[in-house]
């Protein structure tokens, strides 16, 4: 029996080192970690595979909050070779935390300038951005004879009293963004703005699927709130996933007042792959890849000669001028406001 | 213990021991170690004691213990009384009802908090969290209870022929003879309500939140990883000391009257009134049916056409694996609580820490630890089911155990008198006894891990995706389509588990 045990330990002890040895081989595939609601099309990768000879890897483990706490708890010992999906609320802690490597694509000329800009060191790329925009229920506010809300400031008027849902700052990254929004327009102003929001009945909820899907009236969940905090491109997937088919969608964005939140992807310090990662880098805004996303994850490609889908230009709406605070005055000033915020509505 | 002498006493000990070392193992190298060392990394004790002045967590913690007290309370007043039902009577419907109350359990919290905010209106949130609780949890009181009420219907019997009436026979019969699987079944779902997240999170919004959401908070949106930890260990310590102080005193060996299991026929107005209890758990089920059929007022199968059975089939493949390595888990356990004497206290409360431990901490834990070399098993495929498997353990475990403690001393002392070893005796008769009870818990494990939506959630894992995850995507998007296809995919779970514990239900009678 003892010494079945020990040949077992023994063979154990050799399949493990054997393991490890693969590791030191060069790798062959590279890993791409994303939040849970990264999608893209089947075979996306297969001509990055062709020009490379590396295979992408997806790995997907959580919301953006969830993987930079995990990549900063394994700074240097990374899970994958690149990570999607930190983005401008996030970025300065994720600098802080020292968990990129920098690396400057050659193909950044094809991306807009702007958000190259708000990154330090080429520590991430931007590789998509969307608009936290107020959507309202244009059935509504036709049916009950009320003329839309045009800006952020009409929210707190009279007449939209108890009709606007809006996800928690706390734990949605939907309602931070929108917090930030309301912080850069209304300056130090934005605590007053809240304090009379709430008091005109405005409701606040844990976060974008309760918003939108339950009490938002122009959504299939049928609420009875028909103004909410949602995205700029929300109006588009109204009509894509529509059933029974609609031509054009039940709601609209307000254009002024939307916050920009711009994502990044980056190469992973300590990447098991790293000239893998930075080939995928590349390909991340290449045309190819970067016209794939609008349908799949409704946000807007970074790489300027993108046609976008009709779709988008039809229903979706990306403000010429967003709101906008810099990544690191948000992170200096996160817990503050949040802090301030919830003894407002909390 | 009767006719057993002293020498196999610790012979039967050493089993005991040997069976708790793979669940130990287990326990403190996949879930004890990870969440220790960030606890470690993070914990620092001026933060530690800054949560004790803290009037904002003060107020979660409040919150916290009432709801869990509230919640548990809800769920053993309908549990025992439902308990007593199944385990005493025969009545039309009889199975289905038994699945239907057991449903809830396994479904993901986000649906089941959806449906119960469609029926509240958003109104009373502490009030629909306490009910959303109880409707998950009446399952496992249930589940926990039944059995030790079936075997003791001789006293049943004894007191109806002096003239008790049923109410009389609940109070002063079952709950004293079933003491203790009410006290274990209300541990464990004091623990499961206290660190419930996605229910609080939806339900409560922001006046109403626990320990669990804040500790989320803190570490992921405030990036506040050592007030988090200093939460979670506060969280697990007080679940631990609950679990301490109310776990039942040690059942081994003792006396139980043999008592041959008849049901009896319930009378026409209890069947109805037994009907409408049940029905009541029809009705969130039905809302989430609906969901899945119903788009801007018309009917419609746009959701079911959506369903991807790869999904499904992954899904499943994890349940019958961690199903079966959880009934591996939940027998040696079984066997280590019953004979490792002075020990099994303890055992009992490690192997309850799996689910006592925050989930957010947890999954960073592994991530932390499990970093380099060989020991690299993030995003390896197996650490999926075998996480789910760890987490149903304490459920499974309580399951066969309450089985267990049907049988009689005078069984173990007659197979000693035969001339069985202790092993043999293990075997034979203890397994015996759990075997029936097996397949269910079986079913509940695999259904545990069909819905498991914690730790696992921050794992990395390859695109293709198991159904709780595909549902809260699906429902984090706009457009009705995408709705109606996280809807149809929570229904199909809902049929899945139902069949599943419906066709098991004929053994477990």
């Amino acid at each position: 029996m003892k010494r079945t045990i020990a040949t077992f330990l023994v063979c154990s002890g050799i399949f493990l080192i054997g393991c490890s040895n693969q590791d030191t081989s060069a790798p062959t595939k590279v890993r791409l970690l994303a939040y849970d609601s990264f999608v893209v099309s089947e075979g996306i990768f297969d001509d990055f595979t062709a020009q490379t000879g590396f295979e992408v890897e997806v790995v997907t483990g959580g919301d953006a909050g969830e993987l930079l706490a995990k990549a900063s708890v394994t700074a240097g010992d990374p899970e994958a070779d690149v990570l999607w999906g930190i983005d401008n609320t996030l970025l300065t802690r994720a600098i802080d935390a020292d968990i990129f490597a920098s690396y400057e694509s050659e193909q950044l000329d094809a991306v807009d300038q702007e958000l190259v800009k708000l990154v330090p060191d080429a520590k991430v790329t931007p590789v998509d951005t969307g608009d936290v925009c107020i959507n309202i229920d244009r059935v509504w506010f036709d049916e009950n004879a009320v003329n839309p809300p045009t800006r952020l400031a009409d929210l707190v008027k009279p007449e939209y009293a108890g009709l606007t849902v809006i996800p928690s700052a706390v734990t949605s990254s939907t309602g931070l963004a929108f917090l930030l929004a309301s912080i850069a327009e209304f300056g130090d102003g934005w605590q007053e703005w809240w304090r009379q929001l709430i008091a005109n009945e405005a409701l606040v909820v844990d976060g974008w699927t309760r918003a939108y899907t339950v009490e938002f009236s122009g959504s299939s969940g049928a609420g009875d709130y028909p103004i909410v905090v949602s995205y700029g491109t929300s109006p588009p997937a109204e009509v894509l996933f529509a059933d029974p088919p609609v031509d054009r969608p039940r709601t609209a964005v307000i254009a002024d007042g939307c916050f920009r939140q711009v994502e990044f992807a980056g190469v992973l310090r300590g990447a098991n792959n790293e000239d893998g990662a930075q080939a995928l880098i590349d390909y991340l805004i290449s045309a190819e890849f970067q016209a794939d996303i609008p349908l799949n994850m409704f946000v807007y490609p970074v790489n300027n000669d993108v046609v976008l889908p009709k779709v988008f230009t039809d229903f979706a709406v990306k403000p010429e001028l967003p709101l906008a605070i810099s990544p690191s005055e948000i992170d200096a000033n996160r817990e503050t406001w949040l802090g301030q915020w919830l003894a407002l509505v909390g | 213990m009767v006719g057993v002498s002293g020498l196999s006493v610790r012979r039967f000990q050493r089993i005991g021991l040997i069976a708790a070392v793979p669940v130990l193992l287990t326990v403190v190298v996949l879930i004890l170690w990870p969440a220790t060392n960030i606890v470690i990394r993070y914990f620092r004790w001026d933060y530690f004691t800054s949560i004790f002045s803290d009037d904002r967590i003060q107020r979660v913690m409040w919150i916290s213990v009432t709801q869990a007290t509230l919640s548990t309370t809800l769920a053993v007043l309908v549990g025992v009384p439902l308990a007593s039902l199944f385990a005493k009577h025969h009545f039309p419907g009889k199975r289905f009802a038994s699945a239907l109350v057991t449903v809830p359990f396994v479904l993901p919290s986000v649906v089941v908090a959806i449906a119960a905010l469609s029926l509240s209106g958003g109104e009373r949130p502490l009030l629909t969290i306490v009910v959303a609780h109880a409707f998950f949890n009446v399952a496992v009181v249930v589940r926990i209870v039944r059995p030790s009420i079936a075997s003791n219907t001789s006293f049943d019997h004894a007191a109806t022929t002096l003239g008790a009436g049923a109410l009389k026979r609940l109070i002063q019969v079952d709950v004293p003879l079933a003491r203790h699987s009410i006290q274990n079944a209300a541990v464990v779902t004091f623990i499961f309500c206290f660190t419930s997240y996605g229910v609080v999170r939806i339900i409560g919004g922001l006046s109403t939140t626990t320990t669990e959401v804040e500790i989320y908070t803190r570490a992921i949106q405030l990036g506040d990883m050592s007030t988090a930890v200093a939460l979670a260990l506060v969280q697990t310590l007080f679940l631990a000391i609950v679990t301490l102080v109310f776990r039942p005193a040690a059942e081994a060996f003792r006396f139980k009257p043999s008592t041959s299991i008849e049901l009896r026929r319930l009378r026409p107005p209890s069947v109805i009134g037994t009907w409408a209890t049940c029905g009541l758990f029809f009705v969130p089920i039905a809302v989430i049916v609906l969901k899945s059929l119903r788009s801007r007022g018309k009917w419609t199968t746009a959701g079911w056409e959506q369903i991807d059975l790869g999904i499904v089939l992954r899904s499943l493949t994890f349940a019958v694996i961690a199903s079966a390595l959880s009934l591996l888990l939940a027998g040696l356990l079984m066997v280590a609580t019953t004979y490792a004497g002075a020990s099994s206290r303890l055992i009992g409360v490690i192997a309850s820490i799996p689910i006592a431990v925050s989930a957010i901490v947890l999954g960073i834990g592994i991530v932390a630890t499990f970093n380099s070399g060989w020991m690299d098993i993030r995003g390896a495929i197996w650490l999926i089911p075998v996480m789910h498997a760890i987490v149903a353990t304490p459920i499974t475990f309580r399951i066969l155990r309450a089985s267990l403690d049907a049988i009689t001393s005078d069984h173990r002392a007659a197979a000693a008198t035969l001339g069985a070893s202790p092993l043999r005796t293990v075997l034979t008769v203890d397994l015996d006894a759990v075997r029936k009870s097996a397949l269910y818990a079986g079913v509940v494990s695999g259904c545990v891990s069909l819905g498991e939506f914690g730790a696992t959630s921050v794992l990395a894992r390859d695109s293709s995706r198991t159904i709780p995850i595909e549902i809260s995507r699906l429902l984090g998007k706009p457009g009705d389509l995408n709705q109606l296809h996280g809807y149809a995919l929570a229904t199909l779970l809902l049929l899945m588990i139902s069949t599943a514990i419906f066709s098991t239900g004929k053994s477990d009678a």
